[in-house]
């Protein structure tokens, strides 16, 4: 039976498994999602961008660690960092632990929303999506 | 690429690593560094690892690599394995990826030696339940990459010598924790050269990927920016890049081996705070020096999970 994972309705996604959701003063709360987080495993390291820095969307904005495995964490929508989660840089486990709750990374104040956002993967087409990264996830690369 | 300098056997990696496309063939690199050198995980912060002074004063380099993992301790009695595929062409999961890329490792192992290599904990490789490898990943650029290296020999007492400790019991029992849970090719007695097993380590990649490998050196490209990269590697604003970064604060234990950690720690006992090192198992305190010397209470901590005596 294929894994099950939970998605919030309320918000948008990448392929680098990554939400985004938009705040009621128009700032974007950006986490990371549960697949992403189950094919890393346990978030050692963590470093994000400082408060005040510009980010540019599918651009590192900072990196982690997971069992040994290093990566960059690209910018999923561009703008100007407003906050970044302390909690989780004290503790990246925090990130594992409640993935679209206190285990957000940063805030970021969109230059490009309307444009960028379009981009991303929400509402209806969720499900999809998805199942088809599931899938995806399970059967790339597989060798041996 | 046989014996290389030190510095080298990171920056070929890194640099293959980042000039990578879909259309770059997956590479693996075997190399023996001919030189002495450390080496720190991309999140670690310097001066909680190595020691520069020591360092310097025994003339033995400092790098910082993009891929995960410990500081490391290298040499020419270490024989490096880097594998760097398009990531487009690995599994998403890092436990798969691993398996992947340390099974051949195994594999080499049970093909010369009778004894029980095996991938546990999903990436680390172990020969009769102790360590034989250090091992890393990472993605740079669109590179997938895990290293590791096989021990034929391990200078524990040099190692140890350059880590940054907070005093030198700490030292001691990490460097005894080392011995009783690192394992080389020499110490089963294996009279087996580099040479020999590099080469079965390639059959066993092609097996395992059912792919020829092709022998092949860098482009030009590559050498020229392999220099720069080993450069960068060994500069003082990458080595100290983690310095102020926030979370990274507080020392980390040492790990040792799989489960095996050492911390530098407060305890508190009836009230009384005491700091102390501790060699951690399984969660369990396998042993203990406190700083205030206090062997009775010492022995009484032995056997009690390391979380409930933590302050």
């Amino acid at each position: 039976m294929k894994k099950q994972f939970d998605l919030k309705a309320d918000r948008f996604y990448n392929s680098n498994h990554l939400w985004v959701k938009k705040n009621g003063n128009g700032h974007v709360t950006v986490g990371m999602d549960e697949l992403g987080l189950d094919s890393l495993g346990e978030m050692a390291y963590l470093t994000l961008p400082n408060v005040g820095s510009p980010v540019e969307m599918g651009k590192a904005m900072g990196s982690m660690e997971a069992a040994k495995m290093t990566g960059e964490i690209y910018a999923p929508i561009s703008g100007m960092v407003v906050e970044k989660n302390d909690a989780v840089l004290e503790n990246p486990l925090l990130v594992n632990e409640a993935p679209y709750d206190n285990g957000w990374l940063v805030k970021i104040e969109p230059i490009n929303w309307d444009e960028e956002s379009a981009t991303l993967v929400s509402g209806d087409a969720l499900p999809e999506w998805m199942d088809a990264e599931i899938e995806r996830f399970e059967s790339q690369g597989i060798a041996g | 690429m046989g014996q290389i300098p030190g510095w080298q056997t990171q920056a070929v990696y890194h640099t293959v690593a980042e000039l990578m496309t879909e259309d770059t063939p997956d590479t693996i690199i075997i190399s023996q560094p001919s030189d002495t050198y450390v080496c720190l995980g991309y999140h670690q912060k310097l001066d909680h690892v190595f020691d520069r002074q020591t360092c310097e004063e025994m003339e033995i380099p400092i790098l910082r690599r993009k891929v995960g993992g410990g500081g490391t301790y290298l040499d020419s009695s270490q024989l490096f394995y880097q594998c760097v595929f398009h990531k487009s062409r690995v599994p998403t999961n890092s436990d798969k990826v691993y398996e992947q890329m340390l099974t051949p490792v195994v594999n080499t192992l049970k093909h010369f030696f009778d004894v029980k290599a095996e991938l546990v904990g999903s990436h680390e490789v172990e020969m009769n339940g102790k360590r034989i490898a250090g091992i890393g990943g990472g993605q740079i650029g669109e590179a997938s990459i895990v290293v590791g290296n096989f021990l034929f020999d391990f200078d524990f007492d040099t190692m140890a010598s350059l880590w940054s400790v907070p005093n030198e019991i700490f030292r001691e029992l990490a460097k005894q924790a080392m011995k009783d849970h690192i394992i080389t090719l020499d110490d089963i007695g294996s009279m087996m050269s580099m040479e020999k097993i590099a080469n079965q380590l390639i059959e066993e990649f092609e097996k395992y990927f059912n792919r020829k490998l092709n022998p092949g050196g860098m482009t030009i490209n590559e050498i020229e920016r392999a220099g720069e990269m080993g450069a960068f590697l060994r500069s003082d604003s990458f080595l100290n890049s983690m310095d102020d970064r926030d979370g990274l604060s507080k020392r980390k234990p040492l790990k040792i081996a799989r489960n095996v950690f050492i911390h530098y720690d407060e305890i508190d006992i009836d009230g009384e705070k005491v700091m102390g090192s501790f060699r951690v198992e399984n969660g369990k305190i396998h042993s203990i020096k406190l700083d205030n010397e206090n062997s009775v209470l010492e022995k009484k901590l032995v056997g009690k999970t390391f979380e409930s005596v933590k302050k």
